[in-house]
């Protein structure tokens, strides 16, 4: 990674959709060179993927809820995790060290779902603690802020 | 406005990708790039699409430690809190929140370092009771999960430059 490749970044995180076109004209190298560079960090993992932010509240959801669970000993984590994937409304979810094993974020529509997706995990023969939070943010995925991170290229 | 079944289609493409081609999906959905042009501008003057997001692997550019902060505290503290936080590591974002925490943050640091500074100053700040943080390890994104369906999205959800030109047509 070098300076042209951070740049690319730089610029995609202001709008992940601007034109290759743009991009090159702004940085002053050629539509190719962006194309071929986004491409690589795409394959090494340095760019994870794009996608657009939408209000939830536009698409009939009332808020998110963080749900927090505690694995069961002696049961594969795994388990947890591929069902909570599959879950209705579960768009991401972490492993996660500290206080609980795994935090999962989902969309919700209403009380009910929500008390239904509850329930569903806390079935799961994997899963021994459930706890959440509901909160009344209606970013998706993610708070815009989060393209606003200082990135660095790292040190030699 | 309403959303119908061919919105949800571009919807779902961007969702997957913010970067495909619109001439992808008009094929996609029969109609020509030029529709498929005016039907995501509509969806962004609604305030439906509100932007892009680039998922980056922030390792990699010397953002070692992702963290969700859970705090239980009096609620006259949130704002002071909120700021600590800013202080000693980059606040992606802090909700209030109902149910096992107050106020829930996820917060990108450096280092360790910042984390145990964050941890240590909140912890003696007054009015906090309880503060837990948990570390990303591993994160799955799941968007094809997300129920969407045909909708109607309310006369308040136009957007702000519309909202701004009314206002300053009220003037």
């Amino acid at each position: 990674m070098d300076k042209v490749d951070l740049n690319i970044v730089k610029e995609l995180k202001k709008s992940a959709e601007m034109p290759f076109l743009k991009i090159a004209k702004q940085l002053g190298v050629s539509p190719k060179t962006i194309q071929t560079r986004y491409k690589k960090m795409k394959e090494k993992g340095i760019i994870h993927h794009s996608t657009i932010s939408i209000d939830i509240s536009k698409i009939g959801y009332q808020g998110k809820a963080y749900l927090m669970i505690t694995n069961a000993p002696n049961q594969d984590p795994n388990l947890t995790i591929n069902a909570l994937n599959q879950m209705q409304d579960v768009f991401l979810v972490a492993e996660t060290l500290g206080e609980f094993d795994v935090l999962a974020i989902t969309l919700v529509r209403d009380v009910e779902s929500f008390a239904k997706l509850v329930q569903d995990v806390k079935a799961l023969p994997s899963v021994s603690q459930i706890n959440f939070v509901i909160v009344t943010d209606k970013s998706f995925p993610v708070d815009k802020s989060y393209d606003r991170l200082p990135l660095k290229l790292p040190k030699p | 406005m309403e959303i119908d079944e061919i919105d949800i289609k571009i919807l779902r493409m961007l969702i997957k990708d913010a970067r495909t081609n619109l001439r992808a999906i008009a094929k996609d959905c029969s109609l020509s790039a030029n529709a498929i042009h005016k039907r995501v501008n509509r969806l962004k003057a609604a305030g439906v699409i509100t932007g892009t997001i680039l998922f980056i692997n922030p390792e990699l550019f010397g953002l070692k430690h992702s963290a969700t902060v859970g705090i239980n505290l009096e609620p006259s503290e949130e704002p002071k809190v909120a700021n600590l936080i800013r202080k000693y590591a980059y606040l992606i974002h802090i909700d209030r929140s109902l149910g096992k925490y107050d106020i829930c943050a996820f917060i990108i640091a450096k280092n360790m370092k910042q984390i145990e500074m964050l941890k240590e100053n909140i912890r003696k700040h007054t009015g906090v009771r309880r503060i837990a943080i948990n570390f990303w390890s591993k994160t799955y994104f799941n968007y094809r999960n997300i129920g969407l369906k045909p909708e109607r999205v309310e006369p308040h959800g136009q957007s702000r430059s519309k909202h701004r030109k009314r206002i300053k047509e009220k003037r």
